[in-house]
C-alpha cells in the first residue's frame, strides 16, 4: 500500500494546479449559495437570477472533471511504449490501484470535504448528507467514467479530448437512430421492456468500461481494448434494439417504494371521525388513433371531512390501483393537489388572531388527485367498469408556535435542514413587501427514488416543520396571507434555495373598496406574525370507488 | 540470488508491425556480467528487440528470457533489477532531479543513496531544475542517475547518445563503466554510436533488417577483420575475392582487401598464392570500419541475400 499510495502522492503533485481550480470552482459555486443565502435582500430578482446563472454555469464547469480524470490516468500512458512506469517496478495492477485510490480522493473525498461546510450550514442531518454525498459522488463518477474510456486507450491528452468528443457526438447520434428504429417498431415496446432496456445498457457502459480499463492497465494490449469497445457498442445498440425480456423492473421498484411508503405512512394513524367522500372522476379522453402506450391524465375528485380545529392536513404521496373483474390489477402513483379550503391558511389565522375566524369549524377540504395512465386502461374502462382504490398519505398538520416578527430583516433561523430568513421590508405604496430566502434539502435522490412523490428521498421519515407569514390587523379581525410578487430559486449543491417576495394588504374597517391613503395607513396598524407549522403525525387512508364510472373532461 | 549463466536469452525472437517484419528469428544470448552492444543502422531492429526484452511490446513469435524469466512475466521483482535508459523515454518532466530521485528510491530495497550522492556530483546535476528545463544531456544523465542508483542487475540502454554532445557523452560512458566496476552488473547497449560502444562493450551482436548478422566478443571481432594491403610487382589479375575477402581492389602495384577472418598464417598464405612474390600488410580495424564495410557490403548484395 505504501508504493500505491507513493504513486498517488505524485499524481496528486503533478496535478496540483489543475486541482487547485477544480477546488476553486465547487468552492466559487458554494460561495454563491453563500451569498444568496447571506444577501441583504435590496437585490432585484435580476440580481438573483444572474447569481443563479453563473452558480449553473460553474455547477456544469465541474462537469469537465472527466478531463482530471483523464490527467489522472495519462500522468502513467497506458498506451505506447514510452512511459516512465513501464520500465520501473510497477506492476499494471498496483497502477490501476493507485489510480483508482487517486481517483476516489479527487472526485470522492474531496468534493464531499469541500461540500461539508455547506451542507452544515443549511442543517443538513446525517440522512440528509448521506444522500446528498451519495448524489454528489454519483455525478462525478459518470464524469470520470466519461474520462476513463478514452484516458486509458490513448497516447496523450490531445486524441484523448477528440475521442471524447466524437463519443459525446456519437451517442445522441445512435440514440436518435435507435429512438426512430424504436418508433417505428410495430407492436410498440411495453414499458417494461424499455425501462429493462435501459438498465441493462447502463449496466452494459459500466462494466463495458471497466473492463476496458482493467484490461488496458493490466496488459496494455490497446487493440484488444478498442475491439471490447467496439464489441460493447453493438451490444449496446442490439440491446437498444431487441431486447425482449421484462425484468420487471418497474414493478419491484415501486413495491419497494410502497414498502417504505407503508412504513412512513401507517394506516393506523388516521385520526377518528376523519371521512374521505368520492365525488367525481375525470378524464382527457384519448386522441382517436392515440398508440396504446402513450398516457392521459385522469383526475379524481374528492373530499375530507370531519378535520379538528386544530388540525390541517399536507397531502404526500398517493397511488391508484384499478382492480378488473378478470382479477388482473393495474398500479401507478397519484399526485394529490388540494383545492380549496385551505386548512392551513385557516390555521394560521386561528393562531395569529387568537379568536376564531370567520370560516365555520371544520370546513371540509376539497382535494383532487392526478393520475397518468395509458391509452390501454383508458380502452379497459370504456369497455366495462372497474374497481379504483386511491391511497392517500397525509401529514396531520398542528400549528406550533406563531409569533410577531419586526418589518426588518431578520436572522436566519433553522428548523431541521429548512432555512429561513426574512432579507427585506418594505412599504410599497398599500402593499407591505416581504422578502425572504428559505433553504431546504433538494436531491436528485427525492425525485428519482420517489417519482416526484418524496416518498423515501430526504427528510421524509422525520416529521416535517415549516412556517408562514400573515398580515395581521387585529383591530379589524383580519388577516392577509399575501400574494406572490416574485419567486425564484434555484439548487446549489443539494440545497435549494427560494427567493419570494410576497406583498401584504391590511384591512380597513369594513372591507371593500378603500381609499388608497386609508390603506396605506392600515398598514401602520397591521403586525406581521410567523406561524411555525409542526407535522405531528402521518397516516394513510385508501378510498375506494366501486364501481368507477369516469367522465370526459372538458375540452 | 543466482542469476543464469546467460542473463538475456532469445529463441527465434520476431515482431512484425503489420506487414513489417522488425525482428526476424533473432536467436541471441547476452552473458551475464558482460557488456553487450547491440549494433546496426537505423531501422536494422535494435529497439524493437530492446523493448520486447524489456515487455513493452508483445514479441510476434519466439521467446525471450530475461533473468531467467519469460520476457512477457517480468513482474516488480524482476523490474527492480533491471535499469532501463532509452532516449525514447518520457520523463515526468515536470519533477525536478531531486524529485525524479525520491520519487524512484521507494521503488528499489536496493537503492544505494551513497552511490546516488555520488553519481549526483559526478554527473554535476542540478537538483532542484525541473526536467523540462534540463539540456537533452543533462536529461539522460537524470535518467541514468536514477537507473544506476539502485544497482541493477541488468543495464539496459537504448540508443542512449543520440543527440549528445561529445561532453555529455563522456560523461555518460564514464559513469556507465564506473558504475559497472562497482558491481557484477550486466549491460545491453543499442546503439548506431559505434566509437562509444567500442569503449563500452566486450561483446557485440550485428543487427542488419531485423535478423542477426553475428554475435561475438569485441576481441575476436577486432581479431578476425584486417585490412590487407598486397603489394605485387608486374601485372596480375585480381579474380574472384577469396572467401572472406571483401572490397577488393586494386591500384597500381597494391591491391587491397578486408580479410573478415583473418588469420595470420592462413591469410598470407592464402595473398601469397595468389600473388606470389608480394609483400603482405594486415592494418588493424576499428570497429567503425569494420561495422561500415559490413553496411556496404550488405547494401551492395542483391535483396533477399543480405543474410
Amino acid at each position: 500500500m505504501n508504493l500505491t499510495w507513493h504513486i498517488v502522492k505524485k499524481d496528486l503533485r503533478a496535478l496540483k494546479w489543475p486541482l487547485l481550480i477544480w477546488v476553486l470552482l465547487i468552492g466559487a459555486k458554494l460561495a454563491m449559495g453563500v451569498l444568496l443565502l447571506s444577501a441583504d435582500g435590496t437585490e432585484d430578482p435580476e440580481w438573483f437570477r444572474r447569481l443563479d446563472a453563473f452558480s449553473k454555469i460553474l455547477a456544469g464547469l465541474e462537469c469537465v472533471s472527466f478531463v482530471l480524470a483523464a490527467a489522472v490516468i495519462q500522468e502513467d500512458l497506458l498506451v505506447g511504449t514510452s512511459a516512465f512506469w513501464v520500465t520501473r517496478p510497477i506492476s499494471g495492477a498496483r497502477l490501476l490501484r493507485a489510480k483508482l485510490v487517486g481517483l476516489l480522493l479527487i472526485f470522492g473525498l474531496l468534493p464531499l470535504l469541500i461540500t461539508l461546510p455547506w451542507w452544515l450550514w443549511c442543517g443538513f442531518g446525517w440522512r440528509e448528507i448521506a444522500w446528498a454525498a451519495l448524489e454528489t459522488v454519483i455525478i462525478h463518477a459518470i464524469c470520470v467514467l466519461v474520462g476513463l474510456l478514452w484516458a486509458v486507450v490513448t497516447d496523450g491528452f490531445a486524441r484523448f479530448l477528440m475521442w471524447t468528443l466524437v463519443m459525446l457526438l456519437a451517442i445522441p447520434s445512435i440514440a436518435a437512430g435507435v429512438g426512430m428504429q424504436l418508433s417505428k417498431m410495430q407492436p410498440s415496446v411495453p414499458e417494461g421492456v424499455m425501462w429493462t432496456r435501459t438498465w441493462v445498457v447502463i449496466g452494459l457502459v459500466v462494466a463495458g468500461i471497466a473492463t476496458v480499463v482493467i484490461q488496458q492497465f493490466l496488459t496494455r494490449r490497446v487493440w484488444r481494448s478498442v475491439s471490447l469497445i467496439s464489441i460493447g457498442a453493438g451490444l449496446i445498440v442490439m440491446v437498444a434494439l431487441w431486447w425482449r425480456w421484462d425484468w420487471k423492473l418497474v414493478a419491484i421498484w415501486n413495491s419497494a417504494l410502497q414498502a417504505q411508503a407503508e412504513e412512513n405512512w401507517p394506516v393506523s394513524a388516521k385520526p377518528d371521525g376523519l371521512s374521505f367522500i368520492f365525488k367525481d372522476a375525470k378524464l382527457a379522453p384519448p386522441a382517436p388513433g392515440a398508440r396504446f402506450s402513450r398516457l392521459v391524465p385522469l383526475w379524481v375528485d374528492y373530499r375530507v371531512e370531519g378535520l379538528q380545529e386544530s388540525q390541517a392536513l399536507v397531502p404526500h404521496t398517493a397511488n391508484y390501483t384499478f382492480h378488473w373483474p378478470d382479477g388482473s390489477a393495474d398500479e401507478g402513483w397519484s399526485w394529490v393537489r388540494v383545492e380549496s379550503g385551505d386548512g392551513l391558511a385557516y390555521l394560521m389565522a386561528r393562531k395569529a388572531l387568537l379568536f376564531l375566524p370567520t370560516a365555520p369549524i371544520g370546513t371540509p377540504v376539497d382535494a383532487r388527485a392526478t393520475q397518468v395512465v395509458p391509452v390501454a386502461t383508458v380502452a379497459r374502462l370504456q369497455a366495462g367498469p372497474a374497481a379504483y382504490t386511491l391511497k392517500l398519505r397525509y401529514g396531520l398538520m398542528e400549528i406550533d408556535s406563531a409569533a410577531s416578527v419586526p418589518l426588518q430583516p431578520g436572522t436566519r433561523t433553522l428548523i431541521g435542514p429548512w432555512g429561513e430568513r426574512i432579507t427585506h421590508v418594505e412599504k410599497d405604496g398599500e402593499q407591505l413587501l416581504v422578502t425572504t430566502v428559505r433553504s431546504n434539502p433538494s436531491l436528485a435522490v427525492d425525485f428519482l427514488m420517489g417519482a416526484g412523490n418524496h416518498i423515501i428521498g430526504v427528510g421524509q421519515s422525520s416529521p416535517r416543520q415549516f412556517s408562514r407569514y400573515l398580515l395581521v390587523t387585529r383591530a379589524h379581525n383580519y388577516s392577509d396571507r399575501g400574494h406572490l410578487v416574485w419567486e425564484h430559486d434555484t439548487r446549489i449543491a443539494g440545497v435549494e434555495i427560494s427567493w419570494q417576495t410576497m406583498g401584504y394588504r391590511a384591512s380597513t374597517k369594513g372591507g371593500g373598496p378603500r381609499p388608497v391613503l386609508e390603506a396605506i395607513n392600515a398598514l401602520n396598524e397591521a403586525e406581521l406574525v410567523k406561524v411555525t407549522f409542526q407535522e405531528k403525525s402521518r397516516f394513510a387512508y385508501s378510498l375506494t370507488i366501486d364501481p368507477f364510472v369516469v367522465t370526459p373532461a372538458a375540452q | 540470488m543466482n542469476y543464469p549463466m546467460n542473463i538475456i536469452e532469445t529463441n527465434r525472437l520476431s515482431r512484425r508491425y503489420w506487414r513489417t517484419e522488425a525482428l526476424r528469428d533473432l536467436t541471441l544470448t547476452v552473458p551475464t556480467g558482460s557488456v553487450f552492444a547491440l549494433l546496426g543502422a537505423n531501422g536494422a531492429g535494435k529497439t524493437t528487440a530492446i523493448k520486447v526484452l524489456m515487455n513493452l511490446l508483445p514479441p510476434s513469435a519466439g521467446e525471450a528470457r530475461v533473468l531467467g524469466v519469460d520476457s512477457r512475466r517480468l513482474g516488480e521483482r524482476e523490474r527492480a533489477q533491471i535499469g532501463y535508459v532509452s532516449e525514447n523515454q518520457k520523463l515526468p518532466r515536470w519533477m525536478t532531479v531531486r524529485q525524479l530521485l525520491d520519487y524512484c528510491r521507494p521503488f528499489y530495497p536496493t537503492w544505494d543513496p551513497a552511490l546516488e550522492t555520488k553519481l549526483l556530483g559526478q554527473f554535476d546535476l542540478p537538483v532542484d531544475r525541473k526536467l523540462k528545463n534540463l539540456s537533452r544531456g543533462m536529461l539522460m544523465k537524470a535518467a541514468l542517475l536514477s537507473t544506476l542508483a539502485y544497482r541493477p542487475k541488468l543495464l539496459v540502454l537504448d540508443e542512449p547518445f543520440s543527440g549528445l554532445d561529445p561532453l555529455a557523452r563522456d560523461d555518460f560512458v564514464r559513469g556507465v563503466l564506473e558504475a559497472s566496476e562497482l558491481g557484477d552488473w550486466t549491460v545491453l547497449v543499442s546503439s548506431h554510436d559505434i566509437e562509444e560502444v567500442e569503449r563500452l562493450a566486450d561483446n557485440i551482436a550485428l543487427l542488419e533488417a531485423g535478423r542477426l548478422k553475428f554475435s561475438e566478443t569485441t576481441e575476436a571481432l577486432l581479431g578476425r577483420f584486417r585490412r590487407m594491403e598486397v603489394t605485387v610487382s608486374g601485372a596480375t589479375q585480381l579474380g574472384a575475392p577469396a572467401a572472406g575477402w571483401l572490397e577488393l581492389e586494386q591500384k597500381g602495384g597494391l591491391v587491397r582487401f578486408i580479410a573478415t577472418q583473418y588469420d595470420r598464417t592462413t591469410t598470407e598464405q592464402a595473398c601469397r598464392q595468389r600473388f606470389p612474390e608480394s609483400a603482405v600488410t594486415a592494418h588493424p580495424m576499428t570497429l567503425r570500419e569494420i561495422f561500415v564495410t559490413l553496411a556496404r557490403e550488405t547494401r551492395n548484395q542483391p535483396q533477399g541475400a543480405a543474410a
